[in-house]
């Protein structure tokens, strides 16, 4: 930049901001004199801030060159040993500090001027997409952006009004353009708010460096050839401001926090459904694979093994005939690896299930039909259970006649196929009284329904065997009304409590072990055992359902207060049981014999910065360490005694 | 003596109409350069595309031995150009603007600045918007020459001049400068200043330099010849250098460049009764070059 320049170009335009300034000052007078007026100030506020400014910028704007053209100075100052870019670079240098100390003296001012400063910091003008933005954002934006477009279409035209009335509409065509793009992007992904100012950003770079470049590198002696210079320069600096943000967010996306959205096992594979895409991971080979990527801009969903086959759902948004609208798509992978979609919410939009949220999808045991529950328009509380076969045919739905039904989840399927066993809650109480909850065993082909297991707790983190045969639950001692307890936090923690069993066929139930405060049970792979963590996750037992007696029971260590700091599962094959336990400030693996008599430690890689306990899930010779506060997630190797990171 | 500046092959059009069209030349230190052509034969545009003003569309600009590109700007500070109208800031005042141009230059001499708006009447204080076309002609003058450029061009400066003014400025100012080591390349339609200061003659016709010679030689090949014969003029024969022809009965005139004995030779061959031979002024010699036909071959010294 070149300083006389800059000097030179002041002198000639402070009348502007002079003049400007002026004005605010008989803005205040009226400001303070209508302070009571309301209305009349709002009008008067958002005339100074929307209109009044922003037209002072872009008349300072199109003011650049004005005088270079009408006196044909342009060639004067063109032979002077100076760059253009130079040129170019100290008049919008200049003219910028003008329009910023403008802009600083009426933020000074206006921020204390009763009444309207209230106004200032209050407005909100809603923009892109809901999106709402202060007054003073608004009128900065509007200023600098109307500012740098008519300074650099200032460079092309002798006349100033024209440019005026064409800066204006160079920016209402950008804005709406920009407006209609960024509605789309942000509609897709509500997360790219970030990109309105950048991408706004961009497209006033764009114009100004198209008028750079074309300022320094078109024939002004030739108007057509500077308008086309600079019209081939905007083209051009749009469109790499496009890939630059396209690939902005490609790149971030590869780069961004994992989300992991579900873990399921079965057999010797583990499914893991990332924000990237739904990953299998077989133990015996220790080989991960992507088997699908995830939809761009989808969110949310689901996933359910069974039969060899797993399904997983996603949001995604859909135009259909001009409408668009978010669909939920659900998709499954056979055993062959064929992937296809076998349902989308938004092809059945004047079906029955227009308008409802689906979610709690659950493979059936043969793979054959998948159950999920939907929750209808405005039904908050109400839960509507469906069954789809898993190529897509069949969508039926089941009324069930449950009295008082409030909500309710799938837990699985029975070993039969045709029963699924439910979580149901009555309706929320009026009164103060506990809400009823219960277990259901519902026939998916009569419809017929049984309860059991009333007041049942440690459904998820006991509930089905194996094969789907028996079901195992907690119990507070005695059955009093007391609401669920919520594990070693429950301030019924220490209370006497039972496990117990239901054998799902005669819904039968045995209590098998009496303790204290459990926290979680596993079945071990052939259903025949059970690992369990009583006395507040304190102890460890083994309790065999052949033998109906207790194999073997160890005492751990001391257990944190109020959180669960324990997570349990069987490995090897159902030879040892895996915990994930708190060991001082550090999280480690505990691995465990049959008889719970030998006892190998393995701290879990960054085991101390975690703060919630990691979740374990046992594969054959490998376990799963899942730390879902910070979405990683390690393989242990018991033979190689070798940890891997997965995610 | 060593090139100053140097043009090779120069090219450029405006749309479909080619202004230069192969411009070649090149200027010395110490010598005025008179630069003669029609009106809309491009000598501004020329000047123009030495100034880094606009683009050429081809050819070459070599100055003190580096070839200079468009964006370039280093090397205008040795450059000074004085346009044919003025193009001031009407704002500023006289000694406003000389220090604001003189802001460029790092050879700027202030003294002589202040010592030419004394001799030139220009007063310091005056706002430029209130200067006659006389006055920001001396302006302009001063804020080219105040820069002490080895190349000064004159884009037909004088025309707004007063006779006594611009007497001072070609003699005390050009001659001056030339002295003093200054090419000066001077563009003007009024031909016969230029014969109290040209050292050096370039005729530009149809985008072509046609003649490019020292002023002196010039003067002494160009000569005017007219004949007479009994009854009809014969057809005039072929002779090189033949600029202008006009015949009518019993008489022919011509101006042929360059004159020697091949061509007077010639010409006594078609055996005129009489015959008279003289030399030309400047303008003649100017029309004789410029005054009809295509663009002739160039000629170089």
């Amino acid at each position: 930049m070149n300083g006389q320049l800059i000097l030179r170009e002041w002198k000639e335009k402070f009348e502007i901001p002079l003049f400007a300034l002026a004005f605010l000052l008989i803005f205040v007078v009226a400001a303070l004199a209508l302070a009571e007026q309301g209305d009349v100030l709002d009008i008067l506020t958002g005339s100074i801030l929307l209109v009044f400014l922003p037209m002072t910028a872009v008349l300072l704007g199109a003011s650049a060159f004005i005088v270079e053209f009408k006196d044909g100075a342009w060639a004067y100052l063109f032979s002077r040993p100076v760059k253009k870019a130079v040129i170019w670079f100290s008049k919008f240098a200049a003219l910028l500090m003008l329009l910023a100390g403008t802009l600083f003296v009426y933020y000074l001012v206006l921020s204390r001027v009763p009444g309207v400063r209230e106004r200032i910091v209050e407005f909100r003008i809603p923009l892109v997409s809901g999106e709402t933005f202060s007054l003073w954002g608004v009128c900065l934006t509007l200023s600098l952006s109307l500012f740098v477009i008519a300074f650099s279409l200032s460079c092309f035209s002798d006349k100033q009004i024209q440019d005026i009335f064409l800066s204006i509409l160079v920016f209402a065509g950008f804005g709406l353009a920009f407006a209609s793009v960024m509605k789309e992007i942000l509609y897709w992904n509500p997360d790219f708010t970030f990109l309105i100012p950048v991408m706004w950003s961009l497209v006033a770079i764009s114009v100004g460096a198209s008028s750079l470049v074309a300022f320094g590198r078109t024939d002004f002696s030739q108007p057509g050839a500077k308008i086309v210079g600079f019209l081939k320069s905007i083209v051009l600096f749009l469109a790499m401001s496009a890939v630059v943000v396209w690939a902005a967010i490609g790149i971030g996306a590869r780069f961004r926090r994992i989300t992991h959205i579900g873990l399921e096992t079965s057999g010797r594979n583990a499914y893991i459904y990332l924000s990237r895409g739904l990953y299998r991971f077989d133990s015996e080979r220790d080989s991960l694979k992507r088997l699908d990527g995830a939809p761009w801009l989808g969110w949310g969903g689901d996933i359910s093994v069974g039969g060899g086959k797993v399904v997983w759902s996603h949001y995604s948004l859909v135009k259909k005939n001009g409408v668009r609208d978010e669909a939920q798509e659900l998709w499954i992978i056979d055993e062959d690896e064929n992937k296809r979609s076998i349902f989308r919410s938004s092809d059945v939009q004047i079906g029955p299930l227009s308008g409802h949220y689906l979610f709690n999808y659950c493979l059936s045991r043969d793979g054959r039909r998948i159950v999920f529950l939907s929750q209808p328009p405005g039904g908050q509380d109400s839960r509507i259970l469906w069954s789809l076969n898993s190529d897509g045919s069949g969508l039926k739905n089941y009324n069930i006649g449950i009295p008082n039904l409030g909500s309710m989840y799938c837990l699985g399927w029975t070993a039969d196929n045709k029963h699924v066993i439910l979580n149901v809650w009555e309706k929320p109480p009026k009164d103060k009284s506990p809400q009823r909850r219960w277990l259901c065993k519902y026939s998916l082909e009569s419809g017929a329904w049984q309860e059991f297991g009333e007041n049942a707790w440690m459904s998820y983190l006991f509930g089905l065997s194996p094969k789907g045969d028996k079901f195992g639950a907690g119990f507070p001692l005695p059955a009093a009304q007391l609401p669920p307890p919520q594990g070693p936090s429950s301030p019924y923690g220490g209370r006497p409590e039972l496990l117990s069993v239901y054998d799902l066929e005669t819904l039968a139930r045995t209590d098998i072990i009496q303790s204290s405060s459990f926290t979680i049970a596993r079945w071990d792979p052939s259903g025949a055992k059970i690992a369990y963590l009583s006395n507040g996750g304190t102890r460890l037992g083994i309790y065999s359902i052949a033998e109906g007696k207790i194999l073997s029971e160890t005492a751990l260590g001391p257990a944190l207060k109020y959180f669960v700091d324990k997570s349990l599962t069987w490995a090897a094959d159902g030879q040892k049981v895996a915990l994930s336990d708190l060991e001082g400030s550090r999280y480690i693996l505990r691995i465990f014999s049959e008889n719970l008599k030998q006892d190998k430690i393995y701290p879990i890689p960054r085991g101390e910065t975690l703060k919630t306990c990691p979740d374990v899930y046992g594969l054959g010779q490998k376990v799963l360490v899942f730390d879902f506060q910070s979405d990683r997630l390690w393989v242990f190797d018991l033979a190689k005694e070798k940890w891997r990171k997965l995610f | 003596m060593s090139e100053l500046l140097k043009v090779r092959g120069l090219g450029k059009s405006f749309g479909r109409k080619r202004v230069l069209e192969d411009v070649s030349f090149a200027l010395e230190p110490g010598r005025v350069y008179g630069f003669l052509g029609r009106n809309g034969e491009g000598k501004t545009t020329l000047a123009r595309i030495l100034l880094g003003v606009i683009p050429a569309d081809r050819g070459e600009v070599v100055f003190k031995g580096e070839p200079i590109r468009f964006k370039a700007a280093a090397y205008k500070r040795e450059i000074g150009y004085i346009p044919e109208d003025s193009f001031f800031y009407g704002w500023m005042k006289v000694m406003e603007f000389l220090r604001f141009n003189g802001s460029f230059y790092p050879k700027w001499d202030a003294d002589r600045v202040r010592v030419l708006c004394s001799n030139l009447g220009l007063d310091p204080k005056a706002r430029i918007r209130t200067l006659s076309r006389g006055e920001k002609l001396k302006l302009g003058l001063v804020a080219a020459v105040g820069a002490a450029p080895d190349l000064l061009i004159l884009d037909d400066p004088t025309s707004g001049l007063d006779v006594p003014t611009r007497h001072d400025f070609l003699r005390g100012v050009i001659r001056d400068l030339a002295d003093r080591g200054t090419a000066v390349l001077f563009a003007t339609h009024m031909v016969h200043e230029l014969e109290r200061v040209a050292d050096h003659l370039l005729i530009l016709q149809g985008g072509r330099i046609i003649l490019d010679r020292r002023f002196d030689e010039v003067k002494a090949s160009a000569r005017r010849v007219r004949l007479w014969f009994d009854g009809g003029a014969p057809e005039w024969p072929r002779i090189e250098g033949t600029l202008f022809v006009e015949s009518e009965a019993g008489r022919i005139e011509a101006v042929v460049y360059p004159w020697n004995g091949a061509v007077e030779d010639g010409i006594k061959g078609l055996a005129p009764t009489r015959m008279e031979v003289e030399t030309l002024s400047l303008e003649e010699i100017f029309v004789g070059f410029v005054g009809s036909g295509p663009a002739r071959p160039v000629a170089r010294s």
